[in-house]
C-alpha cells in the first residue's frame, strides 16, 4: 500500500470543494432572495432613520442601508449584485445586525459554539447508543424482545424533533424540575475555565442534548439492526464461526464494523439536517445557539443577521460534511481502495 | 366460496390481496383508523363542529372533560374545534408538496436510473448537495419572504421532498433494468416508455407508496414547525400556530394545565404521524411479504 492510498484526501478534497461551493451559491441565493424581497416597511425605517440621522436625502440612505447592512449594491444590474453579494460573502462580509447593532460575526462568534458544542455531542451520543440499541435487536432477530425494540424505534423515528423537545420539556423541566430549559449557564456563575462553570454548562446543555439524543438514534438503531440482521445470513460469517474465532470478534469485527460502516456517509448526508433542525429545539428551550438567532432574527425582522447565520449555518454543514468525508478512508479500507483506483 | 370468488373476482381478490392483510395486522388498522380520521376532519369536520369563537376568560387552558373533549386553549375557547378547523391546513398543503415531490423524484429517478451513465452520476451529485442543504432554515426563510399562498408552500416543501427518492428509485430501476425480463421486452422490440411505465413501473409501486406517505408525515411536521416558530400561518387554527401562541404567547409550559394541553396537542400530532407511517409499514408489507416476519 503505497502512500496515495493511505492519504486519498486529494481527491475527495477535490470533489468537496465543488460541492461545497455549489451548496454555498444556492444558499446565498436563498439569503439574496430574502433580502430582496424585505418588505418596504423594514428598509423604510432603517432609510429614513438613517437620513435623519446623517442628513442625507432619502435615496441615498437606501443606497446605503442596502449597501452597508447587506452588502447590496442597489443601483447596480440585478446579476452584478448578486455575484459581489455572494463573493461579499465568501470574504466574511456576513452583514449587519440591526438589532445588535453590530457586524453579524459578533453574533455568530457568541452562537456558533453553543450551536456545535450541543450538535457534537447529541450526534456522537445518538450514534453510539443507536448502533449498540440495533446491534442487540439485531442479533436478537425475529425475537419477541427484538419486536418490542424495533417497534419502539419506529413509534420515536416518528415523532418530530420539536414534539420530542416539547414533550422533555413539559416533562423534566416543567413538571419535575429537574433540568433547566432556559440559556446556556446560569447568570450567576462566572464563564471561565472552572468547575462550576464546566458543571453547569453541561446542567443547561442537558435538555437540548438528549433532545438530539432521543430524536435520532432510534433511525440508526433501524438501521444497523437491518444491516446485522442481513450480514448475519451471510457465508463468511458462518466460515468464521466454523473457524472458530472468538464469538467477540466476530460480534466487533465481522459483524460490528460491516453494519456500521454503510451508516457513516449517511451521517454526513443527515448533518444539514440536523443543524437546520437545531433552529426549532434552540428556539423552544432558549438556547442561544445559531437557531435561536435565526428565530430571533425573523421576530424582529432583523435580515441582516438572518442571512448572515444562514449562511454560517450552511458553512457549518459543509465542514461537518468534509470532516465526515476525510475520516471515512481511515475508517473503511474498500473506500481507501476505491479512492486510490479511481 | 369459490363460486363466490368468481363472480366477484375483481374485487374480492383486490379485498384478499391488500385489504385483509393490512386489517389483519394491528398496526395496518389502526393506521387505516387514523387516515379515516384524518380525512373526516378536514372534509365534513368542520361543517360538523362549529369554531368556537367565544373568550371565555374562566376556562382558559381548561382540562379535557365531556363537554370540552380536548380541553381549551389560551383563550378559553374549545381545542377539539381549532384542531379540527385547522387540519384541512395542515393536511391539505403537505399532501400537494407530496404529489409534486413524488412526481417530480419519480421523473428524475426513472430518468436518471433508466439511462444509467453519466445521467446517474449527475443526479448523485446533484442530490449529494441537495441533501446537504439545512432544508428546514431555506423552507422556513422563504416561507416568511415569499408572497404568501398555499400552492408556494408546497412548493417550497416539495423542494427538498425528492432528492432521496429520485436517488433510490434510480438505483432500483438501474438494477431491474438488467433482469432477465427486461431484456426479453427489448429483444421484443417494445418501446423504452412502454418497458419503463408498464414493465417497470409496477416493480418500483409499493416503494414509492412507502415513500408517499414518509414524506407527507415530514411534510406536515415541516410545515407545522415553520409555523411554529412564528412564519405567518394562512388560517389562525393551523396547529403550528395554535402551538406558537400556547408556548411563546402565553408561556403555556410554565403553566400546570397549559402544559398539559400542549402536550395533549403534540399527541394529536405524534398519533396521526403514527398512523402514516404504520399504515405505510402495512402496506409495504403486503406488497412485499418477506418483509412479513411477526405472524
Amino acid at each position: 500500500m503505497d502512500l496515495k492510498a493511505l492519504f486519498p484526501f486529494g481527491k475527495i478534497l477535490g470533489k468537496r470543494l465543488v460541492y461545497a461551493l455549489i451548496t454555498i451559491m444556492i444558499a446565498s441565493t436563498v439569503t439574496f432572495i430574502a433580502i430582496r424581497s424585505m418588505p418596504g416597511d423594514v428598509l423604510y425605517t432603517l432609510a429614513a432613520s438613517l437620513a435623519e440621522e446623517l442628513r442625507i436625502p432619502f435615496e441615498e440612505a437606501r443606497k446605503i442601508v442596502y449597501s452597508i447592512y447587506y452588502g447590496i449594491e442597489i443601483e447596480k444590474p440585478i446579476y452584478v449584485q448578486y455575484f459581489e453579494y455572494v463573493l461579499g460573502l465568501l470574504r466574511g462580509n456576513l452583514g449587519y445586525s440591526t438589532y445588535f447593532k453590530r457586524p453579524v460575526t459578533y453574533v455568530v462568534a457568541r452562537a456558533l459554539g453553543w450551536t456545535v458544542f450541543t450538535l457534537s455531542i447529541g450526534v456522537s451520543l445518538s450514534f453510539v447508543i443507536g448502533v449498540l440499541a440495533g446491534m442487540v435487536a439485531g442479533f436478537k432477530r425475529g425475537s419477541k424482545s427484538d419486536f418490542i425494540m424495533s417497534s419502539t424505534f419506529t413509534v420515536i423515528s416518528a415523532i418530530p424533533g420539536y414534539a420530542i423537545a416539547l414533550f422533555l420539556y413539559i416533562i423534566l423541566s416543567a413538571r419535575l424540575g429537574l433540568l433547566p430549559a432556559r440559556g446556556a449557564y446560569s447568570p450567576d456563575v462566572e464563564p471561565g475555565f472552572n468547575l462550576r462553570f464546566i458543571a453547569d454548562v453541561l446542567y443547561h446543555a442537558a435538555l437540548p442534548i438528549l433532545t438530539y439524543v432521543v430524536t435520532t438514534f432510534s433511525g440508526w438503531a433501524l438501521l444497523i439492526r437491518s444491516n446485522v440482521a442481513k450480514i448475519l445470513e451471510e457465508d463468511f460469517l458462518k466460515y468464521a464461526e466454523a473457524r472458530g474465532i472468538s464469538r467477540r470478534r466476530i460480534i466487533t469485527t465481522y459483524v460490528g464494523r460491516n453494519s456500521i460502516l454503510p451508516l457513516i456517509p449517511l451521517l454526513a448526508l443527515r448533518i444539514g439536517g440536523m443543524i437546520g433542525g437545531s433552529t426549532l429545539i434552540e428556539t423552544i428551550f432558549a438556547y442561544p445557539g445559531m437557531g435561536y438567532y435565526l428565530s430571533i432574527a425573523l421576530s424582529i425582522r432583523d435580515y441582516g443577521l438572518l442571512q448572515g447565520i444562514f449562511f454560517m449555518m450552511t458553512v457549518a454543514t459543509i465542514i461537518g460534511v468534509i470532516i465526515v468525508d476525510m475520516v471515512t478512508p481511515f475508517i473503511d479500507p474498500r473506500v481507501r481502495r476505491e479512492v486510490a483506483v479511481a | 366460496m369459490s363460486s363466490g370468488a368468481q363472480t366477484k373476482s375483481g374485487l374480492y381478490l383486490f379485498y384478499l390481496d391488500f385489504v385483509k392483510p393490512v386489517l389483519r395486522s394491528g398496526r395496518g388498522l389502526f393506521g387505516l383508523i387514523m387516515i379515516a380520521i384524518m380525512i373526516l376532519m378536514a372534509t365534513v369536520g368542520p361543517s360538523l363542529i362549529p369554531l368556537d369563537t367565544k373568550l371565555k376568560p374562566s376556562m382558559r387552558w381548561c382540562l379535557p372533560s365531556l363537554e370540552h373533549p380536548l380541553g381549551c386553549d389560551y383563550m378559553g375557547r374549545d381545542l377539539l374545534s381549532m384542531v379540527v378547523h385547522g387540519s384541512r391546513e395542515v393536511f391539505l398543503i403537505p399532501f400537494i408538496a407530496t404529489i409534486i415531490g413524488i412526481i417530480g423524484g419519480m421523473s428524475v429517478g426513472l430518468f436518471a436510473g433508466y439511462v444509467g451513465g453519466v445521467a446517474r452520476r449527475a443526479l448523485t451529485a446533484v442530490t449529494d448537495v441537495w441533501l446537504t442543504i439545512p432544508s428546514f432554515p431555506v423552507i422556513f426563510i422563504l416561507a416568511y419572504v415569499l408572497p404568501k399562498s398555499p400552492l408556494t408552500i408546497a412548493v417550497l416543501l416539495a423542494l427538498f421532498s425528492w432528492p432521496g427518492l429520485a436517488r433510490a428509485l434510480a438505483a432500483e430501476v438501474s438494477s431491474l433494468k438488467t433482469r432477465d425480463f427486461v431484456e426479453a421486452c427489448i429483444n421484443l422490440g417494445l418501446s423504452k416508455l412502454y418497458i419503463l411505465f408498464r414493465e417497470i413501473g409496477p416493480h418500483l409501486l409499493p416503494f414509492v407508496t412507502y415513500n408517499f406517505a414518509t414524506l407527507f408525515v415530514a411534510n406536515m411536521s415541516s410545515l407545522i414547525g415553520i409555523v411554529l416558530l412564528g412564519v405567518a400561518p394562512l388560517n389562525p387554527t393551523n396547529w403550528g400556530y395554535l402551538l406558537n401562541q400556547m408556548i411563546f404567547t402565553y408561556k403555556g409550559l410554565l403553566i400546570p394545565n397549559g402544559s398539559v394541553i400542549v402536550f395533549l396537542m403534540i399527541s394529536i400530532l405524534v398519533v396521526i404521524k403514527l398512523g402514516v407511517v404504520f399504515f405505510a409499514q402495512a402496506l409495504e408489507e403486503v406488497f412485499n411479504p418477506r418483509l412479513r416476519t411477526y405472524e
